[in-house]
């Protein structure tokens, strides 16, 4: 790579499943000068600003318009990406590796208690052949846990455990909606939204904003002792309708992060990555993340949580922070993986923290049934 | 930084209503035809960068997902941009990034619009605030209205001088194969004569609503000289934001045009846009505009570029052309307006503009605007290296 980058900062609203005595706006406002406070910059330290959001969760169109001030970008470089913002993450590297750049700041943000997950998620279907069926990311879920499960002989409660781990790590962080820890039990109690999904298997509705901040390597060590080095990245889009895809493989993701190791010389990524965040709208899909991340081999998933190699304590922790399943800020749900992935490499992660760690990765996904992924990886060296 | 230049151009013939082609179909032609313009395959490109405008045009969300196939991105890398009017620069431009930052070699570019399909003025009516400006949102006519006043208020400019440069834009819009509204007989008093859609907006000071797409192939530098006889060279590009609602925003200095033409000019060694750019294509949905950009861009003092229009100094035999397509005053698919700047500034470089090519173009700049008449976007290409 031409230059080195890092993450050198960042900042979450405390998430909510609603909160309403604040207009994003002020949620954006508050977080990006938390961001910048804690890095110890001023605005004018920023060099561009990438925002990540959506004119249908928002309810407005060219949703950047109103809040670009918000997020300090008024006559600055600014542009938006309009995927999960990992995606942002993605091109703002890009942006900084390009030279053109020495600092960015990374905005993602929705309020989706304003919004209805139905509608922001079943409206991605075309208008000919998906949308008559009414389908959104949970019946979609459904569908791919189901093809998933079957094909594997995974169980109901290897997908349920996910739920129990992400929501007992989730009770330690701070930003997390959900903090209240859960046994096995009660997951496998809790009513089926969408067989096999139950309620304690999905995510909960959530408010808030996550900014990251990026430096180029010179600005990087003078900004903060701990710069987290993005030493790979990649992104991919699998096919778009589900029946025209193999719904129990990844393979986009499996792409994109082999793109990624390729990039930060990983070969074995269970023995060199000490710590991963992944966004999982629902259980069963940590599952075949993991086996598209290749920590496991396919249809290993189950194996692997019930080995306990996920939790805290394993071999590699998956979401200390708890995951999508405490907190899925639409938009912002994959940023805030990257932020948590360089917290626990520049050894910030308080309680959350994997001892040790050194090389994280971070997952961000678009689309119904994890269509595009985005994969970062992050090292402390 | 790694040299990026335009190595191949594809759009599709714009229209009020496609009605024999969806929306990916639309961006499937403009794709096919950029890669047969390029003489490369989709198997040599590395990866896509979508844009179209606000979503509620036609009525899917994120549908870079839904076009996934058509753009030719399934199972490469693929984001959406979404800026609003600069979305189709704003694509470009990240194209540009994507190459310059060396991680892919060859990136396609694609934007669009089917504007048929949806309620384009009640899709930008969602754009004001929902709580203090949905009760007198008035889509872009009305907006571009009080900025149209603003100016003529302020230096003195008339409906002629507004009139003249629509006339420009459609008798130059004649000569686009891909242009939309061509108005052969226009006239200084035919447009004088149309109603307003909102003062002092006439309805031949407006652009009309199109269904099109737009594509573009970025190469690195060793690449493109291959695929390229005669690569359009990018030199600089910005994409600057300003505020919308501030108290003392006067709407006729554009800040965040002023900014970026700065930063380009300065990056591409221009130290008299007028005279040292050959050909310019700017994104005025509304005539006046035109003016307000001329100005924002530097291409002439404040409040003088009235003088210009009357010169026929914009005009394709005139010093400085702009808008040698029709511009967007002609076609505006809004998702595609702003890439079909960049794209036909590219071909002007390369001398394949056809029928509307000014002759000798060495070096032209392309425009976009977008959100609350706050985001501005630049690109200047040339024929040799930066």
């Amino acid at each position: 790579m031409p230059r080195r980058i890092a993450i050198v900062g960042s900042a979450q609203s405390k998430f909510k499943s609603k909160l309403a005595d604040q207009h994003y706006g002020e949620l954006i406002y508050k977080a990006v000068m938390k961001a910048l406070e804690d890095t110890g910059i001023g605005i004018e330290d920023i060099d561009t600003v990438v925002s990540a959001s959506c004119d249908m969760l928002d309810g407005r169109s060219i949703s950047n318009v109103f809040v670009a001030e918000a997020m300090g970008a008024f006559l600055k470089e600014e542009t938006k990406v309009e995927e999960d913002g990992s995606f942002a993450a993605v091109y703002t590297f890009m942006r900084l590796l390009s030279g053109a750049f020495d600092t960015a700041m990374i905005v993602a943000y929705s309020k989706g208690s304003e919004s209805h997950p139905h509608f922001y998620t079943g409206l991605q279907t075309d208008p000919h052949f998906l949308r008559p069926l009414d389908l959104d990311d949970l019946t979609v879920g459904a569908l791919q846990a189901n093809v998933y499960m079957n094909r594997y002989g995974v169980t109901g409660e290897q997908c349920a455990k996910v739920a129990v781990k992400n929501r007992k790590n989730g009770s330690k962080n701070p930003y997390a909606v959900l903090r209240k820890e859960v046994s096995l039990d009660e997951v496998m109690k809790s009513p089926v939204l969408a067989s096999p999904i139950r309620e304690l298997e999905a995510y909960p509705v959530t408010d808030g904003v996550c900014v990251v901040i990026m430096a180029a390597e010179e600005k990087a060590k003078k900004m903060t002792g701990a710069p987290a080095w993005i030493t790979g990245a990649g992104h991919i889009m699998d096919g778009f309708y589900p029946g025209h895809r193999d719904l129990a493989e990844l393979k986009g993701l499996r792409k994109a992060a082999g793109d990624a190791y390729r990039a930060a010389g990983i070969k074995n990524p269970l023995g060199q990555i000490d710590v991963a965040e992944v966004s999982e709208s629902f259980a069963y899909q940590e599952l075949m993340i993991c086996e598209a991340l290749g920590l496991c081999g396919p249809g290993e998933g189950g194996k692997l949580i019930d080995g306990g190699k996920t939790e805290m304590g394993g071999a590699l922790p998956v979401n200390p922070s708890g995951g999508a399943l405490c907190a899925n800020p639409f938009m912002a749900t994959g940023l805030v993986r990257i932020a948590e992935a360089a917290l626990q490499v520049s050894g910030m992660a308080g309680e959350r923290q994997v001892p040790g760690a050194k090389t994280a990765l971070a997952h961000g996904s678009s689309g119904l049934g994890l269509m595009a992924n985005a994969v970062v990886i992050l090292s402390k060296d | 930084m790694r040299r990026a230049a335009v190595v191949g151009v594809g759009q599709t013939e714009c229209k009020t209503r496609n009605l024999d082609v969806t929306f990916p179909g639309l961006v499937h032609l403009a794709v096919t035809r950029a890669l047969e313009d390029a003489g490369l395959t989709i198997g040599d490109v590395d990866a896509v960068v979508f844009g179209s405008s606000p979503e509620y045009f036609e009525g899917v969300n994120h549908p870079e997902f839904w076009c996934g196939e058509a753009s030719g991105g399934y199972m490469k890398p693929q984001m959406r941009i979404h800026t609003g009017g600069t979305v189709g620069a704003s694509t470009g431009i990240a194209a540009f990034y994507h190459v310059a930052s060396g991680m892919y070699d060859t990136v396609l570019a694609v934007t669009a619009d089917k504007l048929s399909e949806g309620v384009v003025q009640l899709g930008l009516s969602t754009v004001y605030d929902p709580i203090f400006g949905r009760q007198f949102a008035c889509g872009a006519p009305s907006a571009v209205a009080i900025q149209s006043r603003w100016y003529m208020h302020k230096y003195g400019a008339t409906e002629e001088h507004s009139a003249l440069i629509a006339v420009t834009n459609r008798l130059n819009a004649v000569k686009n194969p891909y242009s939309h509204l061509k108005i052969p007989n226009i006239s200084v008093e035919m447009v004088m004569k149309s109603p307003y859609i909102s003062e002092p907006i006439r309805l031949l000071d407006a652009c009309p609503a199109s269904d099109g797409a737009c594509a573009m192939v970025f190469q690195e530098e060793k690449k493109a000289e291959k695929t390229c006889k005669k690569p359009a060279w990018v030199h600089a590009v910005s994409a600057v934001a300003e505020g919308v609602g501030y108290v003392d925003r006067d709407w006729a200095i554009p800040l965040a045009l002023n900014k970026a033409a700065k930063k380009v000019y300065h990056e591409a060694g221009i130290a008299n846009p007028f005279k040292e750019l050959d050909v310019v294509e700017m994104y005025e949905a509304f005539t006046y505009q035109e003016m307000i950009w001329m100005e924002g861009m530097f291409l002439c003092e404040e409040g003088t570029a009235m003088k210009l229009i009357e010169k026929g100094a914009h005009e394709m035999t005139g010093e400085l052309p702009i808008n040698p397509s029709g511009g967007v005053l002609s076609t505006n698919t809004i998702g595609a307006s702003a890439m079909q700047r960049q794209a036909e500034a590219a071909l002007q470089v390369m001398g394949k503009a056809g029928e509307h090519q000014i002759d000798g173009v060495r070096r032209g700049i392309a425009h976009g605007w977008g959100g609350g008449i706050q985001f501005h976007t630049l690109m200047i290409l040339g024929d040799e290296k930066p």
